[in-house]
């Protein structure tokens, strides 16, 4: 095609006031028509709206349009969309150029109108010259074979891996430990409705039935040693007790979990008092049955979480409330106190709140600012509190002290990463495609992602989103 | 045996579910009792925690989900029956009268244009939102259809001007209308889609499994609370939405319902109604968070204004809350952990006070705000009972629908092929509504 035969089509979308409450959309359109090359240009309340998708495609055949600039929102959630909608005009969609006039201008010069309508028109003409050189392009589908690989053992894993194998499709389970199950093998009890299950129990049937299932493959004490290729055609190298295997994989779910991030050396004295423990290392007693001969227990919440650098645990709260419980089943006449700063729960949360307040479970709520003081005397953990609701100051004992701490990913986040190219924040937590959503899937193709290698989250939504995760890799080996 | 797989709910969920069981391969029908897919999220302006326009990233959704050649979008469709057979279901569905041919109708808005009558528009409530009696449901609905309200066509809109209702013979028994403005307009444009005289549709579906994506509704605040129905300046949430939203009534002018004046001091009551008599018993998860973004909106309109939030506990627990909390904050917005007691107007200026107890220092204190938003949290649809019976399916004490056991077989209801997602399992943001649309369109394609 040479130039002559050049025919742009421009479409600046107001976004309601997301973009005109900023952007002299008129002025744009108005400049854009003057340009040259350009045929058309119009400008849309909403250009994704279902009318407004239908008139773009009338505007198209009207005028005869060939290169097609739309100015909106941005390419990450709408590009897909109006490429389908060129198509549909007869355009091919390679020849769509996406300018972001709204976080690329409204949102960024929110209270300045005229830079901004004057970046919104450079970037409109910008894009203009660009669509000019486009060339048609043809989508490309490579042939997708039906091995998923699932990085990690852990329950998000385990359930991703019996959805993608009942399918039909082969499942291959990395677990870099000895076993399956990830944290729940150190868990005591989940809580659930009214009642508690051992969460060893729940481990044993999930293993149970993935070992036993014809289409998974377990690979434990394994790591994987590297990742070549693309969707439809990874090849991966394990590496177990110093031998390499390969595999060729078609997807990929990453599953790889969280862990508790230790307390620093003396915070609240731990690590220079062994009575003080964080949830986890709390389970594993109650595991056992055995919280040794004591009689006050203490437990703080939200420790280094909530803080200029770290957000919520977001499970420390109903899971100190269960282990409260835990400790007065074993016996009853221990005091516990609850130590926090906010305690909202949800549905059945709620239910458990209540059964623990009505065991003589004590809470006291201390100020965000003020978090209490431990200290030792004569060998005595006492802790300083301020009751917020009180306004005075109390003073527990203590003879067992534990952390609800917040969490980190992985330590084998970093090399994951590297394998797969995907990206995590400060504290190792992997990054979804789309916050809200697309929330199992990574930004590059056939890769998904679940469980708390995301965030941390409780076992149900743990499994849900495993279940989920397996529904976004069988879509492309479903396809083939 | 059938391969399709129905959905009941086209809200954030229903429409997830729909996606990726059709990507699968799968026919999905998609039914929502409403006029418009879309449910909660259409309503919304922005998103939190990232303030994503809501309706500008659900919109491309809708979309494709309108075009795809494996899903059958049925709006203003109720289930009526639903019967176990052999691998399925058959379903028995009734499509309520629209008026309107959708096959012809392009979305042009002649006949609004045309209409004599303006009602309130449920949706908007008392912030003044009106709609004309045919009406386009959003502009982004889907189907793009304009509807209209069944009142008029049984001429229960008379009184307030409707041009049709003075016949001496039924709608029904019409094939042609000399008198609806409505119905001119559409023949002006050459369409000729409006049909007073359509009747309901049964239809009858065989599905092999479902998926119930019934979602939630806001609390309305019991009568009085914190002045709710009494003092013209006491908002819902929900209200304050729809008030900042740039396609809502006012074209996201924050206004006071008495006076249409810019509001310049705005409170929030967090956990509104929680724990009284008809109010909602359990933490909702969401509003604090809700809060946080119309404090931040309400900032971005207009510095100036003083937005104060009391509250007791704070919900931050998902991916990006913490740190969206903390914007409010950086913005000026000032929280005060409070216990609210009282409010009381001022019958002049119809500014109101509220009394509270500051939890941090004891102390009672009285503030004065222009503008006062009960976050009245979530509860679930008031058409559970009926869906759950013809389902057979029972619900939870609150009223969404129980699974048979969350933690081995989450989302899995006590009927095999019965399967649950989003807000019909409870309190739920928007990310996690469709982590578990994704999971059951997976047990359900199965
Ligand atoms: C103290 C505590 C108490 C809890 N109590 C409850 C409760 O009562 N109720 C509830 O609902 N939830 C509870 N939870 C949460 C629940 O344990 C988690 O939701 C769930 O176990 C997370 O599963 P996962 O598979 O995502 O992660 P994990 O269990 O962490 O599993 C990840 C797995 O991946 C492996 N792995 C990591 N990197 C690699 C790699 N590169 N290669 C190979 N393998 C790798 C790890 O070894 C691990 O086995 C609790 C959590 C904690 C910490
Ligand atoms: C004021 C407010 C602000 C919010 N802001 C945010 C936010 O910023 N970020 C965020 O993540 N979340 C937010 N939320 C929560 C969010 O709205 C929900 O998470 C989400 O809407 C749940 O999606 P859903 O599809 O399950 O339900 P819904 O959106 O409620 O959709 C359900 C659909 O099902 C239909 N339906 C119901 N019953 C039946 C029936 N019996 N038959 C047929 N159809 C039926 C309804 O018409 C509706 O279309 C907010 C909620 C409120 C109230
Ligand atoms: S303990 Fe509770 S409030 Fe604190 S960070 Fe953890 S979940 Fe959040
Ligand atoms: S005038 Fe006719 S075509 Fe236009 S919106 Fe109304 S019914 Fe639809
Ligand atoms: S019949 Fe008349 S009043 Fe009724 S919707 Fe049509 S134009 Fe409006
Ligand atoms: S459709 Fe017939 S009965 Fe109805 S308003 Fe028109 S003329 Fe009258
Ligand atoms: S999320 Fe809602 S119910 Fe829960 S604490 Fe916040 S305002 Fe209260």
């Amino acid at each position: 095609m040479n130039n002559e035969d050049i025919r742009v089509g421009v479409f600046v979308c107001d976004c309601g006031s997301n973009i005109a409450g900023v952007v002299n959309v008129p002025e744009v359109v108005e400049y854009a028509r003057g340009l040259k090359g350009v045929e058309f240009a119009d400008e849309g309340r909403w250009s994704c709206s279902v009318d407004a998708l239908a008139t773009m495609q009338e505007s198209i055949k009207e005028h005869k349009i060939n290169r097609v600039v739309v100015a909106a929102c941005t390419p990450r959630t709408h590009e897909p969309l109006f490429k389908a909608n060129i198509k549909e005009a007869g355009v091919n969609p390679y020849l769509l150029e996406f300018v972001s006039i709204r976080e690329q201008v409204s949102w960024v010069h929110m209270s300045e109108p005229e830079t901004a309508t004057q970046k919104a028109k450079d970037l409109v003409k910008m894009g203009i010259a660009k669509a000019m050189l486009l060339e048609e392009g043809e989508e490309i589908r490579l042939p997708v074979k039906t091995d998923c690989m699932i990085i990690g053992g852990g329950m998000a894993g385990m359930t991703a891996a019996s959805n993608v194998a009942d399918q039909g499709f082969n499942a291959y389970i990395i677990e870099k430990e000895q076993r399956l199950g990830g944290l729940l093998n150190g868990i005591s009890t989940i809580s659930h409705d009214h009642d508690e299950i051992l969460a060893a129990d729940i481990v044993k049937a999930k293993t149970d039935s993935v070992e036993s299932h014809p289409n998974i493959k377990v690979f434990t004490s394994t790591e994987i040693e590297a990742v070549e290729g693309y969707i439809g055609n990874y090849k991966v190298t394990l590496k177990a007790n110093g031998k390499s295997e390969n595999l060729d994989i078609s997807t990929v779910i990453v599953a790889t979990g969280m862990q508790e991030i230790e307390p620093e050396q003396g915070q609240f004295q731990y690590g220079s008092d062994p009575r003080v423990v964080t949830q986890l290392q709390l389970e594993k007693k109650l595991k056992a049955q055995d919280v040794g001969d004591i009689k006050d227990v203490v437990i703080i919440n939200c420790v280094n979480s909530k803080n200029a650098t770290r957000g919520c645990c977001a499970i420390g709260c109903p899971v100190s409330v269960k282990n409260a419980l835990t400790i007065k089943k074993i016996k009853k006449d221990i005091n516990v106190h609850i130590l926090y700063r906010d305690l909202s729960m949800v549905k059945d949360e709620q239910i458990h709140l209540q059964a623990a307040k009505a065991a003589g479970i004590k809470f006291v709520r201390f100020p965000d600012d003020r978090y209490p003081e431990v200290i030792k005397n004569n060998g005595n953990l006492m802790v300083n509190v301020y009751d917020f609701l009180l306004g005075r100051e109390l003073e527990i004992p203590s003879d067992l002290l534990v952390l609800t701490v917040g969490f980190k990913g992985s330590d084998t986040v970093e090399q994951v990463k590297g394998h797969l190219k995907v990206s995590s924040n400060p504290d190792g937590f992997f990054q979804e495609a789309h916050i809200k959503l697309g929330p199992l899937d990574f930004a590059s193709d056939g890769i998904s992602l679940c469980g708390c290698a995301k965030n941390p989250k409780s076992l149900k939504e743990t499994c849900e989103e495993g279940i989920g995760a397996a529904m976004r890799a069988s879509i492309p080996m479903k396809n083939g | 045996m059938n391969d399709s797989i129905l959905i009941i709910g086209g809200g954030i969920a229903g429409i997830n579910a729909a996606l990726n069981a059709a990507k699968y391969g799968t026919k999905v029908y998609l039914v929502d009792d409403t006029a418009s897919i879309g449910g909660m999220m259409a309503r919304l302006d922005k998103t939190f925690p990232t303030n994503d326009c809501s309706i500008c990233i659900e919109a491309p959704q809708m979309y494709e989900v309108d075009n795809h050649p494996n899903i059958e979008t049925l709006t203003n469709t109720e289930i009526r029956k639903v019967k176990k057979i052999d691998g399925g279901f058959n379903v028995k569905l009734v499509q309520k009268a629209r008026f309107i041919d959708p096959e012809k109708c392009t979305g042009c808005g002649a006949c609004v244009e045309a209409c004599p009558v303006s009602i309130p528009d449920e949706m908007d409530g008392k912030i003044s939102g009106m709609r004309k009696l045919v009406y386009m449901p959003f502009p982004q609905a889907v189907p793009n259809v304009v509807v209209i309200d069944p009142d008029c066509r049984y001429g229960n809109m008379r009184e307030k001007g409707a041009c049709v209702g003075g016949c001496v013979v039924d709608c029904s028994q019409c094939r042609e209308c000399p008198i609806a403005l409505c119905v001119l307009a559409c023949q002006k444009e050459g369409k000729d889609a409006v049909r007073l005289w359509q009747s309901n549709k049964n239809l009858k579906l065989e599905v092999k499994s479902i998926i119930v994506a019934a979602g939630i509704m806001d609390a309305k605040p019991p009568t009085g609370l914190h002045g709710y129905d009494v003092f013209d300046n006491v908002i819902t949430y929900v209200q304050f939405e729809r008030l900042m939203n740039a396609g809502g009534p006012t074209a996201g002018q924050i206004i006071r319902p008495s006076d249409k004046e810019h509001a310049h001091r705005i409170g929030w009551i967090q956990c509104a109604g929680r724990g009284l008599d008809h109010g909602v018993p359990y933490c909702s998860k969401v509003c604090c968070m809700v809060a946080a973004k119309q404090t931040i909106i309400t900032k971005e309109h207009d510095a100036s204004v003083d937005t104060t939030i009391y509250y007791n506990d704070l919900k931050a627990y998902g991916k990006g809350f913490w740190g969206f909390y903390q914007k409010a904050i950086e913005n000026g917005v000032r929280y005060v952990r409070a216990r609210p007691y009282d409010v009381v107007e001022d019958p002049g200026n119809k500014n109101l006070t509220i009394r509270y107890e500051n939890l941090e220092t004891g102390e009672l204190v009285k503030e004065e705000v222009d503008l006062l938003v009960l976050s009245t949290g979530l509860v679930p649809s008031d058409r559970n009972k009926r869906l759950a019976k013809v389902l057979k399916l029972e619900l939870d004490k609150f009223g969404y629908f129980k699974e048979k056991d969350p933690l081995i077989s989450p989302l899995e209801t006590g009927v095999d092929g019965i399967y649950l997602c989003g807000g019909a399992t409870g309190p739920i943001d928007i990310s996690e509504s469709v982590v578990q649309a994704t999971a059951a369109s997976m047990k359900a394609v199965l």
